[in-house]
């Protein structure tokens, strides 16, 4: 590897030969990644982006070139199937209830952890880091001892007299006790991201303010929270990104039940695989990309916005 | 198929215990072929149609296939397995549930292995002080539940709900008991009375407050246990998943089994098992057919039974002394003369799923049995038979 050697290079030699040089040194850096990358990420996402375009399924795998082009009969397909509206509802509130929560949840830490209790931190940060890091299977056998119908959480409630719901078995509960163990899995990633936002405020802002006067709420929501937007507006667009294709809560929790209150798009994409349907598996993947693109577009025009 | 000896290198796949005992079992088969090698690789049973539908596509395939009963009807829409060679066996000599669970679409595409049946398991010590005897009907069975609740039981009967739970493995015999047939010629036939009495029969041990609206899956064997729910329908593995949790003496004392309560037409009860099948672009597909030929004879099922209590899937091999001392495996015999097993067509995965959900509305009392079979038909015809 001549290229790399410096040792007998014009240092002054910075033109259109050298800068080529340097891209095939850094593409070669780069290749094993995008290597695996091409084959084994974008190879398939647009195989499956063409397929969804056909009528490919299980039967068609020993001779996938014999498939007919049916244009957009998937995409109609899915938006005529009850099913899949039902998990379109059913992710929609589930984002819609589980991103607030988790954000005020997650900042309401990180504003506790930034005041006050400086001695444990660290401690605090590690104990609300944890959930995120742990495996879903282990914390959902957590979960479900809690939210069993004789669990943890009904006993309590018992102990006040009040006869809990079987939280998990019913339809009306079951996606409340999905987004309460989501947004509790979730708050403490927005935690560290908040707590970094905050730490960045100089404190001679907060100094001023106590000056002329403004008590701790008001310096929260006229100072913090404006001066925060965007790592706020950072927070929302991981979250949503990750909300909308939730899929792991429901699937080790709930297998989408009861009466499929709690099957979201991703889980729906899963069955519909999981039948041999690729084709049509495959529009409802796309559909979701669509959303999550058109969201997040929405949220990076908010974030580039010039009165950030 | 000719009787010259196999040669040649013959690799199968199989899942769980059977993966894990037939590398030694084959010897056998290698010391009367001695040309012939046999590999055996163990799949989990989670990777199972991930790896064969790869293999399928790639064409990089092994010779023979173990292949969970439920999952025939995908595995010949991908049209990777082979029709089972004219003569191999003599289909009429095994248990007729399982034979017919390997015809899909009017061919034969594996030989059955080894079968499982579900039977009635009831606490025979609170039946007895119930005044009880194992229920032979439908009606008994509500009475036989009803008892158990007066003699101090939470529940009469556990029931599994909903596409979590499988339901449809309790629904579709209650269907056949009542006389349905979920496929005649081309067609669905959902909308039936059979299938209505079905769900009303279900939905009414939920409506009676017979049975739990939940915690099937949690908490089936320590509610059986703990005699809260002291009856359930299930499959042989039961004895001992009781017997591990409380104690094998204790659950040979209080635990009963029978065969399912009959419905008006029959007491028809799931049929579970495994078959074995080769692969259309098998490299050794004969050495492969005479390896299954092998584990179809009387002599090697019986063996297999001793190697891992699998039931022969042979009615020939029954006629032995280890299978006939057992009053369980008598229970198990007599309930394999009287099988359903899911219709072998690929989009019952994706119409049971439908049947599980309604199922789960019938028991909460959102929809009416007829509503919900109007449903099932419809998303049936919608379907199609898949293939």
């Amino acid at each position: 590897m001549a290229v790399l050697s410096p040792r007998g290079r014009r240092r002054q030699s910075v033109g259109a030969a050298h800068r080529r040089k340097q891209a095939i040194v850094a593409w070669l850096f780069a290749l094993p990644f995008v290597a695996v990358f091409a084959v084994f990420m974008l190879g398939p996402l647009l195989a499956s982006f063409a397929m969804s375009f056909t009528d490919f399924t299980i039967r068609d795998i020993r001779d996938p070139f014999a498939v007919n082009i049916v244009g957009l009969d998937n995409f109609i397909g899915v938006f005529s199937d009850e099913l899949f509206r039902k998990s379109l509802l059913n992710t929609f509130y589930f984002v819609l209830v589980g991103i607030p929560l988790t954000m005020v949840l997650g900042l309401a830490l990180a504003v506790a952890l930034n005041s006050g209790i400086e001695r444990f931190r660290a401690v605090f940060r590690v104990g609300y880091y944890t959930p995120v890091v742990t495996s879903i299977v282990a914390v959902a056998v957590v979960w479900r001892f809690i939210l069993q119908d004789s669990g943890l959480l009904n006993t309590v409630l018992g102990w006040f007299g009040i006869s809990g719901p079987d939280w998990l078995n019913d339809p009306t509960w079951a996606m409340p006790s999905i987004i309460a163990m989501a947004a509790w899995r979730n708050m403490g990633t927005l935690m560290i991201i908040f707590l970094a936002g905050l730490q960045a405020i100089p404190s001679e802002v907060y100094e001023a303010a106590e000056m002329d006067g403004a008590g701790p709420w008001r310096r929260f929501t006229m100072m913090t929270v404006p001066l925060m937007r965007p790592t706020l507006l950072l927070g929302a667009v991981l979250l949503s990104v990750g909300f909308l294709q939730v899929f792991e809560e429901p699937f080790v929790m709930t297998s989408g039940g009861p009466l499929n209150s709690t099957l979201s798009i991703s889980y729906f994409v899963y069955n519909q695989f999981g039948y041999g349907a690729y084709s049509f598996a495959s529009a409802g993947a796309y559909v979701l990309f669509a959303l999550i693109a058109a969201l997040s577009a929405v949220q990076f025009r908010l974030l580039r916005s010039k009165d950030v | 198929m000719n009787d010259d000896p196999a040669a040649g290198d013959i690799t199968v796949w199989a899942m769980g215990e059977e993966g894990e005992r037939l590398p030694d079992f084959v010897d056998g088969f290698t010391q009367a072929n001695p040309e012939a090698e046999v590999t055996v690789t163990t799949i989990p049973w989670g990777d199972v149609m991930t790896k064969f539908q790869t293999a399928v596509a790639a064409g990089t395939v092994p010779d023979v296939i173990m292949i969970g009963s439920s999952f025939m009807p995908t595995m010949v829409a991908t049209g990777g397995l082979a029709p089972v060679p004219e003569g191999l066996v003599d289909m009429g000599d095994f248990v007729e549930g399982a034979a017919d669970s390997t015809v899909a679409d009017g061919v034969a595409y594996g030989v059955p292995w080894y079968v499982e049946t579900r039977v009635l398991y009831y606490r025979a010590d609170l039946a007895q002080q119930a005044g009880l005897e194992a229920p032979k009907t439908w009606d008994e069975l509500t009475a036989f539940a009803q008892g158990l609740v007066g003699n101090g039981a939470d529940y009469g009967l556990q029931l599994p709900m909903g596409d979590a739970e499988d339901s449809s493995q309790v629904i579709l015999p209650f269907f056949s008991q009542a006389g349905g047939v979920a496929v005649e010629g081309e067609e669905w036939t959902l909308d039936t009375d059979a299938m209505v009495s079905a769900l009303e029969f279900y939905g009414s041990f939920f409506a009676d407050g017979l049975s739990p609206l939940s915690g099937y899956g949690d908490t089936q064997s320590n509610a059986f246990i703990d005699g809260t729910i002291p009856t359930f329908i299930s499959g042989p593995w039961m004895i001992n998943v009781l017997g591990d949790l409380a104690d094998p003496e204790w659950v040979e004392e209080n635990v009963e089994t029978a065969v399912v309560p009959a419905g008006s037409a029959n007491n028809d009860s799931y049929i579970g098992g495994a078959h074995l099948g080769v692969f259309a672009d098998a490299p050794n597909a004969d050495g492969a057919w005479k390896l299954v030929r092998w584990l179809s004879q009387p002599e090697t099922q019986q063996a297999w039974f001793d190697t891992t209590n699998g039931l022969p899937a042979l009615t020939t091999a029954w006629d032995y002394e280890p299978l006939q001392s057992n009053r369980r495996i008598a229970v198990l015999e007599e309930q394999l003369a009287n099988t359903i097993a899911p219709p072998t067509v690929p989009s019952w995965d994706e119409l049971s799923a439908t049947l599980e959900t309604e199922a789960e509305k019938v028991a909460n009392g959102v929809v009416t049995p007829q509503e919900a079979a109007a449903t099932i038909q419809a998303k049936g015809e919608a379907l199609g038979l898949g293939w």
